[in-house]
């Protein structure tokens, strides 16, 4: 039996019309509500961690905090805004495609660039009057925004070899790779993730993905051992064993585990952490679960976690409820790329896996990955406008 | 079909967000809980650990500060510039660093880029390095972020501000604690205790703002206040030194003044010396100027040659001469290493010498006391004396011939004194030896104090007792002689020398202070006056005239002993020149003594060589000291007079005001009253001084030239003064005198001088007196 | 649920109309009404802002407590490092001192005053002075007057 709405989606390839569209109506308050509980318990820590670092280096404590709050407040105004527009129109005027294409382009350009830092050969960013940003970022948009499109565009398709898993595994190919030049990993890893499990959802067999599964696999395998992409081969002696090198490629990860352990059961106490004192380096960035579990311990880092458990469990009710192919895809891909990045820097933060450098959403300091990350969340509050199930 | 996919696709997502709940969230929320509960404690413990310091906090060495509160030793922060040269790269920053340190640091660049290239993780570049400096090096550390490599420890200095001024006694410092002399006597006292605190320190080292606990309260070191006084002890620095190198000593020479009825010590001084501030090196200009003369000139140092080339081809080329210059560098090191291992030693306390004729005082007041001799005794002196068979010569060959008990000790016979000697036995005379404390060591608050060597009974026949009574034969320290003589002098109390006046805490409370401690009565106090009396005539009429000084009543012995020791090893006979005596002799307070070792000059006898010194430093500080000079009438007649004040007035009336103050005046120009005087009012001019009175305005003073009014007699020092134009005071002349003859100008001969300015001449007595 | 054959009974309808609620409700009977629509929105636009406004004030207590934390450890490291200023001027002190004394140590004194033509007091030029006692204190004789004499009197 064919749902009505999967009717619909057959016959009107995405196009939006009034008719047959349900009228948007109010955006799930329990999303909105996590995601400013969130944004602000982000907020909190990253004061809390920074301003001791920032006095220090830069004798200014309110430094990170005011440039994020800024950021913030801009996020937050977008967000809202942007739930109130229809998110069909990011199908409109073949959109994917250019966003997909351009952010090809900008990664191009990133390999051509000179890089940005001394003495790191990973070439990530771009920069322009003062305002500098990350390809990679909206790269991830780009494969979630062309990723839904197409998947919803042919769902009967996606039963194909062809169709269902060259073609995308091609689109994904060209992104991951040039990501892999760069090198960034952590962007690498999550853009595969996110475009796999794009396709798992969209309906891909589930066999031929198995034995593509593998192939990628040992694929990787085969790669990180030769230690062809030897800047990862490294970290990972230094995952197994932080203390080898305690001063240099360890420091970061021991002083992350010393951070966490003292937090204990309760924590220090908000503000109270020791290790944000120059001994956890750049504590306002990836490593701010760190502080974060100083000090509120493991209470406290547990009730963020479930609170973006709670987040993630409503983006994929807001997915599920979503009135099409198209919202549930794009809905599914921002939230779990939320998820993921989540998981996993929790994961890095406490050396269970080896440092693949990705931020915390909502904590870790970044103005434009702040802004991206609120504008994509007004996408899926647009989304749960849209939705078929309302609350009484 | 496509039906399936809808509610796949529901499923799908919802297996989707299962495994990422699951896998992602609980393998997080799983990790979490094992560093946080499982490891927790071992995490904490270690985060902890690197971020809790126990620092010790150095507590500041207590100053050493004489007895009016001048500072003579403090200490304060300083820094120790190191390397870690196993984290250098490469040779540019070898060489970046080696010659930005050497700059300022003021080092060889050579030698700190030797240091540079070691492999170590520390290395000492500078110590002692003050703040300015230190500020400038870090501001090079910061420049090319050099803070991995270049350190600065913090650590104390020890400063010295009067330089080499009681050196000896002060003593120096090494590296932590004292080395010698008080510095080290008082290192307890002076140290402190360093406190302990833990603190939370973030990983730059400074605070983080959580409470830490004091463990150990930071204890500063104690103030030590001498009895030293900081003028007394320049005194006599000044004038023992003048008179080592007039009289060419080489074997150095010592001075104590000492205040005779407490046993404070005033002064103590050893010459040549060492400058504390920089002990490890020689820079003593005498004793450099002795191992010159020894070991000929040193080869050129490398400090003076910029060029390592040019010094190797140097003593490559000397070398090649003779072999003679290397071998004199050597011989002037090996002295130049000896001199620095003497320099310290503080000759008051620790060397001993055969005190000659000043003990004397010790057998006559033994004598005296046991009544073998009194006021009517008699002696004859034919000029030597036979005792079992040895026969010991007078100095006077001729002999003294007769005399009573004050005669002896002015003319300082030796046969009289053996007699003596004999006539108290040997039981008495060792019995008194050791009752003025001359077998034990005084217990002076110093360390190395030399003990005495001197015969048993058992050991002494009449022979040795003969050798003994005149001070021959055994040997004892200076401090331990000037104790002696005090105890002579003040009543017949045996007192104990100490340096200490208190120590005072970091709060100013006293926590210990100075004790008169008598250690027994010698003599009575009966013969101490009569002692006193005779000792005086010494000064005023005896051997001692050379220690005369108006108005004091200086009573003292002088004393020249033979090095007998030294000459039975097989070198030429030395001796040493001394001086014991006190001020004032009818109500003693103050007693010097002088002994210079191995004097060369022209007259090596203590009454010529030692005596002078005394009465130098007594004139100079007594009246300081608050003792009040009393004349007697022929004294105060040949005292110096005021010069009156004279300008203004007509040249009459300034003739009459002159020859009313005992002076006349000379007359420059043409002009009716007096412009200018010279000397000007209120100076001092000798009786019989001419004033110069400038009477035209625009005069040029005249300027004369200072004779040499050195080695002559008092009417020919009165006459070439007069004939030059210049004015003389007379110092050091006994009235009713005889033999004075002047040593020292005040004013440098050859010196243009305006006419009339009064020129000091001290003078005395060169008998040749044992 | 497709398991059913039979056509008489349209249960498939019915079936998936279980799993998924039809929405009817958007299109209310109360269609009508741009007013209920701007209600229900100023309903939800009410919530969105007591969100806002209670996470608002949570947020600004948080802040609140770590600037005052903030401003703890601010002074804190200037207090440290004012200490060191202090222990370093406290030394370099000491050091000026000791440069003071050297110059006006007695030996430079001496040179210096005979440089400049001065000369050591003459033992002649020192005069002795005595002084008497110690002060006493005379009083006057006081007029008496009669309650003084009555008291003197008793």
């Amino acid at each position: 039996m064919v749902s009505e709405y999967d009717r619909q989606i057959e016959d009107e390839q995405a196009k939006p019309t009034a008719k047959t569209r349900p009228p948007r109506g109010k955006m799930d308050l329990v999303f909105f509500t996590m995601v400013l509980l969130l944004l602000t318990a982000g907020l909190v820590m990253l004061f809390s961690a920074s301003y001791a670092f920032a006095y220090y280096n830069y004798n200014d404590s309110y430094l990170f905090i005011l440039k994020q709050a800024k950021f913030a407040v801009v996020g937050v105004a977008l967000m809202v805004g942007i739930s109130f527009v229809d998110y069909h129109w990011l199908a409109k005027f073949h959109l994917p495609w250019v966003v997909y294409g351009a952010s090809v382009a900008m990664l191009a350009v990133v390999l051509a660039l000179p890089p940005m830092q001394e003495g790191f050969d990973y070439k990530r960013w771009i920069s322009f009057g003062g305002f500098s940003f990350q390809p990679s970022e909206i790269a991830k948009f780009a494969v979630i925004l062309l990723f839904s499109y197409l998947i919803a565009k042919n769902p009967k398709k996606m039963r194909t070899f062809r169709y269902g898993i060259c073609y995308f595994v091609l689109l994904l190919a060209v992104v991951c790779g040039l990501l892999v030049k760069e090198p960034h990993l952590s962007a690498t890893v999550l853009v595969f993730c996110i475009g796999v499990m794009l396709l798992i959802v969209g309906g891909v067999r589930l066999h031929y993905f198995a034995i593509l599964g593998g192939v990628g696999l040992a694929g990787g395998l085969v790669v990180v051992l030769t230690g062809v992409v030897h800047y990862a081969s490294s970290r990972i002696q230094y995952w197994l064993d932080p203390w080898s090198d305690a001063t240099g490629k360890g420091y970061q990860t021991i002083q992350s585990l010393l951070a966490i352990g003292s937090g204990g059961l309760w924590g220090r106490g908000l503000g109270n952490s020791r290790q944000k004192y120059l001994w956890v380096p750049e504590p306002h960035n990836d490593f701010i679960f760190s502080i974060v579990c100083e000090e509120l311990g493991l209470v406290g880092a547990l009730c963020i976690l479930a609170a973006f458990a709670v987040l993630i469990w409503r983006g994929v009710t807001i997915a599920m409820r979503a009135p099409d192919r198209f919202g549930s895809l794009l809905a599914m891909g921002i939230i779990f790329q939320v998820g993921l990045q989540t998981v996993l820097n929790i994961l890095v933060v406490t050396n269970t896996i080896p440092n693949t450098g990705i931020s915390l959403p909502f904590f870790s300091y970044g103005g434009t990955s702040l802004v991206m990350l609120l504008c994509q969340m007004g996408i899926l509050l647009s989304v749960s406008r849209s939705s078929t199930i309302r609350k009484r | 079909m496509s039906g399936k996919k809808a509610p796949n696709m529901w499923l799908r997502m919802l297996c989707v967000f299962m495994a990422l709940l699951v896998a992602g969230f609980g393998l997080s929320a799983g990790s979490l809980v094992y560093i946080m509960l499982v490891n927790g404690n071992r995490y904490a413990d270690l985060a902890t650990r690197q971020q809790l310091t126990t620092t010790s906090i150095e507590a500041l060495r207590g100053s050493i500060v004489d007895c009016n509160g001048n500072v003579l030793a403090t200490s304060a922060t300083a820094w120790t510039v190191y390397i870690t040269p196993q984290d250098i790269e490469g040779e540019e920053e070898a060489r970046l660093i080696a010659n930005g340190l050497a700059e300022l640091l003021e080092l060889d660049p050579e030698e700190v880029y030797r240091t540079t290239q070691k492999t170590t993780a520390y290395e000492r570049i500078k110590r002692r390095v003050e703040e300015p400096v230190a500020a400038k090096v870090r501001a090079f550390i910061a420049e090319h972020n050099l803070g991995s490599i270049i350190g600065l420890e913090e650590s104390s200095i020890r400063y010295y501000p009067n330089g080499s001024l009681a050196s000896t006694v002060l003593g120096f410092m090494g590296d932590d604690s004292g080395l010698s002399g008080l510095e080290y006597q008082y290192e307890d006292e002076l140290k402190g205790v360093p406190g302990k605190v833990v603190a939370s320190k973030n990983a730059r080292g400074s605070d983080m703002p959580f409470n830490y606990e004091t463990l150990v309260e930071t204890k500063q070191g104690n103030t030590l206040t001498l009895t030293l006084d900081s003028y007394v002890q320049y005194s006599v620095e000044k004038h023992l030194e003048e008179a080592i190198e007039v009289n060419h000593a080489t074997n150095r020479g010592c001075a104590i003044v000492m205040n005779v009825n407490t046993g404070a010590v005033l002064g103590m001084a050893t010459k040549p010396d060492f400058d504390p501030n920089d002990p490890f090196t020689v820079t003593d200009p005498y004793t450099l100027s002795l191992i010159e003369e020894k070991a000929g000139k040193p080869a050129e140092s490398k400090e003076d040659s910029d060029d390592e080339e040019q010094t190797t081809s140097k003593s490559e080329s000397s070398g090649s001469q003779s072999g003679g210059t290397a071998a004199q560098q050597s011989e002037y090191d090996r002295l130049l290493e000896e001199a620095r291992d003497e320099q310290y030693r503080n000759k008051a306390i620790s060397d001993v010498y055969d005190p000659g004729s000043v003990f004397k005082t010790v057998t006559g007041s033994a004598a005296i006391e046991e009544g073998v001799v009194n006021d009517e005794s008699t002696f004859n002196c034919p000029g030597y004396i036979v005792i079992a068979g040895t026969r010991y010569q007078c100095h006077q060959t001729s002999g003294h011939g007769h005399q009573n008990l004050t005669n002896i000790f002015e003319n300082s016979c030796n046969p009289a004194f053996i007699e003596i000697g004999q006539r108290l036995g040997v039981q008495k005379f060792y019995q008194y030896f050791q009752s003025f404390g001359l077998t034990e060591k005084t217990g002076i608050d110093l360390p190395g104090e030399g003990g005495s060597i001197y015969h048993t009974p058992d050991d002494m026949g009449p022979v040795e007792l003969a050798s003994e009574s005149f001070g021959q034969t055994f040997q004892i320290t200076p401090i331990q002689m000037i104790t002696a003589v005090s105890a002579v002098c003040n009543g017949g109390n045996l007192v104990r020398p100490h340096l200490m006046k208190s120590i005072t805490d970091a709060d100013g409370n006293v926590v210990q202070s100075e004790k008169t401690e008598v250690v027994r009565q010698v003599i009575s106090k009966e013969t101490s006056a009569k002692m006193c009396k005779m000792l005086r005539s010494v000064v005023d009429n005896g051997s001692g005239k050379s220690a005369y000084v108006a108005g004091y009543r200086m009573g003292g012995k002088t004393g020249t002993s033979q090095k007998i020791n030294q000459a039975l090893s097989g070198e030429s006979m030395q001796y040493i020149a001394s001086f014991c005596g006190f001020a004032p002799a009818d109500h003693p307070e103050y007693a010097v003594i002088v002994m210079i070792d191995e004097p060369h000059g022209s007259n090596i006898y203590g009454s010529a060589v030692s005596a002078p010194v005394a009465a130098s430093i007594m004139k100079e500080v007594l009246p300081y000291l608050g003792v009040e000079a009393v004349y007697t009438d022929d004294e105060y007649a040949e005292l110096a007079t005021t010069v009156p004040a004279v300008e203004g007035k007509t040249v009459e009336e300034a003739t009459a005001a002159l020859s009313e103050a005992g002076l006349s005046g000379r007359v420059v120009g043409e002009g009716k009253s007096v412009v200018a005087q010279n000397p000007t009012a209120g100076t001092a001019a000798p009786t019989n001084g001419t004033v110069v009175l400038y009477t035209e305005q625009d005069y040029t003073p005249e300027q004369v030239t200072v004779p040499d009014l050195t080695n002559l007699s008092i009417s020919a020092v009165t006459a070439t003064a007069a004939s030059a134009g210049v004015n003389v005071e007379i110092s050091g002349v006994v009235s009713g005198s005889s033999g004075a003859i002047s040593y020292r100008q005040e004013i440098a001969a050859g010196t243009k001088v305006d006419r009339g300015t009064l020129v000091r001449v001290s003078f005395r007595y060169t008998d040749s007196v044992e | 649920m497709r398991s059913y054959d039979s056509t008489a009974y349209d249960f498939d309808l019915f079936t998936e109309k279980e799993k998924r609620e039809v929405v009817e409700i958007p299109t209310r009977p109360a269609r009508g009404g741009r007013r209920s629509r701007k209600a229900a929105a100023r309903r939800s636009g009410r919530s969105v802002l007591a969100i806002a406004a209670a996470v608002s004030v949570f947020l600004l207590l948080m802040v609140a407590q770590l600037h005052c934390q903030l401003q703890t450890s601010e002074v804190v490291a200037q207090i440290n490092a004012t200490e060191r200023e202090i222990e370093a001027l406290k030394s370099d002190n000491v050091r000026l001192q000791v440069e003071l004394e050297r110059k006006v140590s007695f030996e430079n004194m001496e040179q210096s005053a005979r440089a400049m033509g001065m000369q050591k007091i003459s033992a002649a030029q020192r005069e002795y002075v005595q002084l008497h006692g110690e002060d006493a204190v005379e009083m006057p004789e006081q007029d008496k007057d009669l309650i003084i004499r009555l008291q003197e009197l008793f």
